[in-house]
């Protein structure tokens, strides 16, 4: 198992959705039909109330492997919340396009 | 009913009459003489934001940024005294540059011929150096640029003769000066090369009729009110050539879940303790509006320092040619205490972005409007006194009339 005991029910979404870089995770956005979205979008909505407190236990710089992969679950939740909640579409459907448009870390 | 003795229509044009209310000429969007002529009697003459001080914090810190603008490559460098400076990325031997990209070093080695330079610019080392003549390497130094930081804030001007910066800020920074910014963190940063005109972007940003339409998904739900169905601003101030604009909240704003959730564990983009009064934070809210979302703050010519009561960003437009300007955007917040505020603030870094790129979606297709030359003006509202503003002062500088 690769995720923190009592979340055994998110280890499905793992292997694809837990990824460390916002532009990488971005690109997972784009690349995903609307339904898959969805369908982690709400895997993911019940679960982020237990999410956040069991996160908040820890140091933030030095979370273990297994809150990392959390964390950027949850992280990935955001990325996805603007696609199902308000675009209705993966991608923002008048943006301008996104491969000019470059993400880049702190 | 009696007549308002205010015209809350327009009341801005009485606020700044000297503006005018007529159409606005296309030519200086889309004339590449007149470019030129903003190169040299704007971008070579006031100054211009390189970034903050957070971006080189020790000594040795460098950044290079090439200026198209300016046709110069500019280093910032921390020197081992502490102090930040700007130095034209030019060796003083045969002019190669010295060095590209950021990092930290203890001086910058030309790889031509190996001149040397330290962080404070001082010419430290010439190879064969006796086959010269009369070299004076205390006379070899980098080629100084004016450099000067304000509330973290670093500029640059290329003009000796330009006022101090805080003079140039004038009112615009006694309004923002008192911000946290340096509290702040930088979340990440947004670039794009995009073919339109420095003005025309920069006209999408400073004014809030668009988003009822290009917002119509997002920001509008935060700031459309049945009776305030196009969220006028709440005030406008401007400074000389800069300006500022408030910007009002809806109070009925319903988030999405994940802003609700984002919310829940710290403020939100648009949920914010300075939504629910005045001035919770310094350098915000400069009228005291009650119901307010954030500001508009520009910076003349070429940069934005919006704030909110829990983030700020900048925008820098850096003018390429007359149709193309290099974007670049970065978006600040407190640092995260826990994961909690680390993935609530995620939601705003987010949401904020893609607003971007609907933002981003009008300016090529107004720039190609404009450059088909099918209208020889713009039409602009009491809403749009920005933009109104913007093109007067490039106007009066281009042509020499500008007084300060």
């Amino acid at each position: 198992m690769t995720l923190p005991g009592g979340f055994d029910d998110l280890e499905c979404w793992v292997a694809e959705w837990a990824i460390g870089e916002e532009a990488a995770r971005n690109r997972k956005r784009l690349a995903s039909s609307l339904d898959q979205l969805q369908a982690y979008y709400n895997a993911l909505l019940p679960r982020m109330d237990a999410i956040i407190p069991h996160l908040n236990q820890y140091s933030l710089d030095a979370l273990a492997p297994a809150e990392q992969t959390l964390l950027e679950m949850a992280l990935m939740f955001m990325e996805v919340a603007p696609a199902v909640e308000i675009y209705k579409h993966p991608d923002v459907p008048w943006g301008f396009v996104a491969e000019r448009f470059h993400i880049l870390p702190a | 009913m009696n007549k308002p003795d205010f015209d809350t229509l327009h009341p801005y044009v009485r606020q700044y009459s000297d503006l005018g209310t007529g159409p606005v000429p296309v030519m200086p969007v889309v004339s590449p003489e007149y470019f030129e002529r903003e190169r040299e009697t704007i971008f070579k003459k006031m100054w211009l934001n390189l970034g903050r001080v957070e971006d080189i914090p020790n000594p040795g810190d460098y950044v290079v940024r090439d200026i198209a603008i300016l046709k110069a490559s500019i280093i910032l460098v921390r020197g081992d005294d502490d102090q930040v400076r700007a130095f034209h990325n030019v060796c003083r031997h045969r002019g190669n540059q010295l060095v590209q990209g950021s990092g930290n070093a203890k001086g910058f080695s030309c790889g031509f011929h190996g001149w040397t330079y330290d962080t404070q610019g001082q010419c430290v080392f010439v190879p064969d150096e006796e086959v010269f003549f009369n070299l004076d390497r205390s006379q070899t130094g980098l080629s100084p640029v004016r450099c000067e930081t304000f509330a973290g804030f670093v500029f640059v001007t290329v003009n000796p003769s330009a006022v101090p910066l805080v003079e140039y800020l004038g009112g615009f920074g006694q309004q923002i000066g008192d911000f946290p910014f340096q509290t702040m963190q930088r979340m990440h940063t947004l670039k794009a090369d995009v073919n339109c005109n420095w003005k025309v972007f920069i006209d999408a940003f400073q004014e809030s009729y668009h988003g009822r339409f290009v917002h119509r998904l997002t920001a509008a739900a935060a700031g459309c009110v049945d009776d305030d169905p196009y969220a006028h601003l709440t005030s406008v101030r401007l400074y000389g050539p800069h300006r500022s604009a408030s910007v009002p909240f809806n109070p009925e704003y319903q988030p999405t879940p994940a802003e609700a959730l984002s919310f829940k564990y710290a403020q939100s983009l648009w949920l914010h303790e300075g939504n629910a009064g005045a001035q919770r934070v310094p350098g915000t809210n400069p009228a005291g509006h009650p119901n307010w979302l954030f500001d508009i703050n520009v910076c003349f010519p070429n940069f934005f320092v919006d704030v909110s009561s829990s983030w700020f960003f900048t925008y820098h437009f850096w003018p390429v040619a007359v149709d193309r300007t290099h974007w670049e955007y970065n978006f600040y917040m407190l640092p995260p205490q826990n994961a909690g505020e680390r993935i609530s603030r995620e939601y705003s870094k987010l949401y904020l972005r893609d607003l971007l790129r609907e933002d981003l979606s009008t300016v090529e297709t107004t720039q190609a409007g404009l450059s088909s030359g099918a209208i020889e003006h713009m039409i602009l509202s009491d809403q749009e006194v920005a933009v109104r503003h913007q093109y007067k002062v490039v106007d009066d500088m281009v042509n020499g009339r500008w007084v300060g």
